[in-house]
């Protein structure tokens, strides 16, 4: 009797909630489910079918457009090109922006002189938008920059760093670590702050400080924050542009997979332009997956652990 | 209890904000927008507001709306029209799926596809309104009589009951040159019949020696003589000029790749003439232009029959050589082009900006041409106003002297069959107009509304109409019509010059009705013509000369590579 009571009154309760809380989660979950789950699988089925402009009949085409596609992926020279490109990028912004956004937030959470100001300049780029970043970032590079070469180092004109074909794709990167610093510096920061003091001191005691205290203590501690970053950079190869269509509409010489899609994309005449990018996107993935499920694997296997 | 009460009100509040995003449906009224009048019946026209402005429209719906005044069989209660022009910058291919749920009924728009509109079932039927003469307008020629024979083919669609349309073309997109006919008179940048000496600068005209050659027709006392008739006297001409402290060539880094991709088709159009350049659009004839490389001599192929299976021997046409050559001498020579040409900053309004000022305001130096389209008179009408405030009237477009430059052609033998064909009655030029700029009406107009809006398009394709908007935007609708005695000398110089060299050439329109080319359009499309495979692949000719120094020869020869490597049948 007691028992049958006590799970009467839960159930009333429970039932309450559960329906509030479905009444909220619905259109998200909604949201959710059409514009993520059903859009990636239509583009895969996308993949396996051809559709006609003038009827639009939609017919069944087996593997045809992924062997289109494979064949534009290993011979057209823009897309070797951009493979190129992708993976030179992300291993630019990994091996240049990752130990400095580390470095940054350190800085921030060991609260250094300036810190707070660092942590505004880090963080702006994020709030303004990028196509004004861009706009700034280019002004600077194509006028200041060779105006402040001409005065230093005399009257001999020289080209904006996006101007010249041999400076632009560092250029380009540079603009993209800076602009990426913002979101990175704050997940570090806060996953810092969340240490706790208790341990830095003890740390403190047994003589880590400084780069000692990052690498055996602060690091590890938000070891599993760095490694969520990763694995999403990894996973992010072929979606990232770099800014490149902010920078150069459909006219950019740098191409990565992400801008080339959304270009090809964009301007598409029509639907059935879409079936070969669709199984161009497949086979990213089929690269994509594995690597990032491999590096996953690996950091866990050899970062290094709270203990 | 507090707590539930504030959990739903901040819930209601989350749906409340969630269907805010369903609000903007209807017909309201937006900033700036004329209010609708209850007592009227409306028409909602979408107006791509680009280069070529809406004052046209303005003018067109005054005239329509007066017309209209006293009409009260439209909608019971409400007497006379009203046209909602709603001027917008998205691009009509981004928004096709939204256009039937939108207010906007009838589109003046650019870089549309019109089979992609037609199969996605967006564009009404108008061939009652085309197809019929517009005799209520005093006119015996219908709308369909002013489209060449290549656009009938295109917009009129085969169907059991007979030929349909459902889209017109709007306006005229043309690229090329415009040069300041106010410099060329003022330092005598005009080749003259006969060269005063053995040396550069005796090719000229001078004070003693002022009888100017024939041009690029080949034919003298036509109003392209003194203009260089051929490419080595194009770049004789650029020395010349720079040589005087002038910028021979000015157009804007940001975009560059585009508007000298823009130039290239407009050489290569002008060079393979109509028949020659439509191959590339029906993939069926016969090439006659044909090239094999050997250096820099050209020599042509026996002609060829181009199907589909092998259209993408196209890439060789000769013509698309000399306009890469053309494109090589003026990227590589810096004494040609503006200091700015390839910085990211140069938008195109700064380069028209430079070109307009250049001379005037003790500062830019002044630039004998300009590399933009037809449309750039619109564009700069901020300069030319500011320009009249500062300087007077005299800054005007209207009393400054600007033309577009008939193209000069590759070779003298092309110059000599310019001249033929002038003298056979035939056009010595060949446009491309590659816009893709097209008007229609949405397939889900109501019925009641039809004849109202059918109207409405046949009185903006009406000989005032057409002739009107080439008065306001001194360019040109994609129509055969005259515009002659006051309306033409309502023209600006450069408005004027556009008229004599359309009257003086073939128009390409780039589309068929190929199935290949319906289904693979942006394959086809205005810069997917001159891909090539030279060095690390490369979309645009400009970029790979400027970037990577890609000699003309490198690219033609990379271009003949991707078109058969990746020629889609």
């Amino acid at each position: 009797m007691r028992a049958a009571k006590k799970t009467s009154r839960l159930g009333v309760f429970h039932r309450k909630d559960i329906l509030f809380y479905c009444a909220l989660m619905a259109y998200p979950v909604l949201q959710f489910v059409i514009f993520y789950i059903v859009v990636n699988a239509n583009s895969i089925l996308l993949a396996f079918r051809s559709y006609d402009t003038m009827t639009g009949a939609v017919t069944w085409v087996g593997f045809a457009n992924l062997k289109e596609a494979f064949r534009m992926m290993t011979q057209q020279l823009e897309l070797l090109d951009a493979m190129k490109n992708s993976f030179l990028a992300y291993f630019v912004t990994l091996v240049i922006g990752t130990p400095l956004a580390l470095l940054f937030s350190f800085y921030i959470y060991k609260e250094l002189p300036a810190s707070g100001i660092f942590r505004v300049l880090l963080f702006m780029p994020s709030i303004v938008s990028a196509i004004v970043m861009v706009t700034i970032f280019q002004f600077f590079s194509d006028r200041a920059v060779p105006e402040i070469f001409t005065k230093v180092f005399g009257a001999e004109t020289y080209q904006g760093l996006i101007e010249n074909p041999q400076t632009r794709f560092g250029t380009v990167m540079f603009y993209n670590i800076f602009v990426g610093f913002g979101t990175a510096t704050l997940m570090y920061s806060n996953a810092m702050d969340a240490i706790s003091p208790d341990q830095v001191d003890a740390a403190k005691l047994e003589g880590a400080v400084g780069i000692r205290e990052f690498v055996y203590i602060t690091f590890p501690m938000i070891y599993p924050t760095f490694s969520t970053f990763f694995i999403t950079g990894v996973a992010t190869i072929f979606t990232n542009q770099y800014n490149l269509y902010s920078f150069f509409g459909d006219g950019s010489s740098i191409q990565t997979y992400g801008y080339w899609l959304y270009v090809k994309v964009a301007g598409a005449a029509s639907q059935s332009e879409y079936p070969v990018l669709a199984a161009v996107g497949i086979f990213l993935t089929v690269i994509a997956v594995p690597l990032t499920l491999i590096v996953k694997k690996l950091l866990e296997k050899f970062g290094p652990s709270e203990d | 209890m507090k707590g539930r009460i504030l959990t739903c009100l901040l819930c209601a509040a989350i749906a409340a904000a969630s269907c805010l995003s369903a609000a903007s449906c209807g017909p309201q009224q937006r900033p700036g927008e004329e209010a609708v009048d209850p007592n009227r019946t409306q028409i909602y026209v979408y107006n791509f507001y680009g280069g070529y402005g809406s004052d046209w429209l303005a003018a067109a719906k005054t005239r329509f709306e007066e017309k209209h005044k006293d009409d009260t069989n439209w909608e019971e209660g409400k007497q006379g029209v009203q046209v909602i022009i709603r001027n917008k910058k998205d691009a009509v291919m981004g928004i096709s799926s939204q256009i039937l749920a939108n207010t906007e009924e009838v589109y003046f728009t650019e870089y549309a596809y019109y089979y992609t509109l037609l199969g996605e079932g967006v564009l009404g039927d108008i061939t009652g309104g085309v197809t019929d003469p517009l005799s209520e307008y005093g006119e015996t020629r219908s709308i369909a009589d002013k489209l060449s024979a290549e656009q009938r083919s295109y917009f009129g669609v085969a169907e059991e009951d007979g030929t349909h349309y459902y889209g017109l073309p709007h306006y005229a997109g043309y690229s090329g040159l415009i040069y300041n006919i106010d410099l060329f008179d003022e330092e005598g940048f005009y080749f003259a019949k006969t060269p005063s000496d053995n040396t550069r600068d005796g090719r000229f005209i001078d004070q003693y020696n002022t009888e100017k050659s024939a041009g690029p027709d080949g034919v003298e006392g036509t109003f392209d003589d003194g203009l260089p008739a051929t490419y080595e006297e194009f770049f004789t001409l650029c020395d010349y000029i720079a040589d005087s402290g002038t910028v021979p060539v000015i157009w804007n880094g940001e975009d560059y790749w585009h508007y000298l991709n823009n130039l290239v088709q407009a050489l290569q159009a002008d060079y393979e003439g109509l028949d020659q350049t439509m191959l590339n659009y029906t993939l069926n004839g016969e090439a006659e232009t044909l090239a094999t490389l050997s250096g820099d001599t050209v020599t042509l192929d026996a002609p060829a029959a181009i199907d589909e299976s092998n259209a993408y021997e196209l890439a060789r046409q000769a013509g698309k050589y000399y306009g890469l050559s053309f494109l090589e001498q003026l990227i590589q020579n810096d004494n040609y082009h503006n200091s700015l040409a390839f910085n990211t900053t140069f938008s195109f309004l700064n380069a028209q900006e430079d070109f307009l000022y250049g001379g005037h305001d003790g500062q830019t130096k002044p630039a004998a041409m300009l590399c933009d389209g037809v449309w750039w008179e619109m564009e700069a009408k901020e300069t030319f106003d500011a320009m009249v405030s500062q300087r007077g009237e005299a800054y005007s477009k209207y009393n400054r002297n600007f033309g577009f430059m008939p193209l000069p052609k590759a070779t003298e033998a092309e110059v000599e069959q310019a001249a033929a064909a002038s003298e056979a009655g035939e056009a010595p030029y060949t446009l491309y107009d590659g816009i893709y700029s097209m008007c229609f009406m949405k397939a889900n107009v109501a019925e009641w509304k039809k004849p109202l809006i059918l109207d409405f398009i046949r009185f903006v394709h009406t000989d005032q109409s057409l002739v009107e908007f080439t008065t306001v935007t001194n360019t040109l609708k994609a129509f055969d019509y005259t515009i002659e005695g006051e309306d033409y000398d309502a023209l600006t110089p450069f408005g004027q010059s556009l008229v004599r060299l359309k009257d003086a050439s073939d128009v390409v329109y780039p589309f068929s009705t190929n199935q290949t080319y319906i289904q693979n359009q942006s394959f086809f499309g205005t810069h997917e013509q001159f891909r090539s495979n030279a060095g690390r692949g490369y979309q645009f000719p400009a970029l790979a000369m400027h970037d990577d120094n890609v000699t003309a020869a490198q690219y033609f020869a990379g271009m003949a590579d991707y078109y058969e490597k990746n020629w889609i049948v």
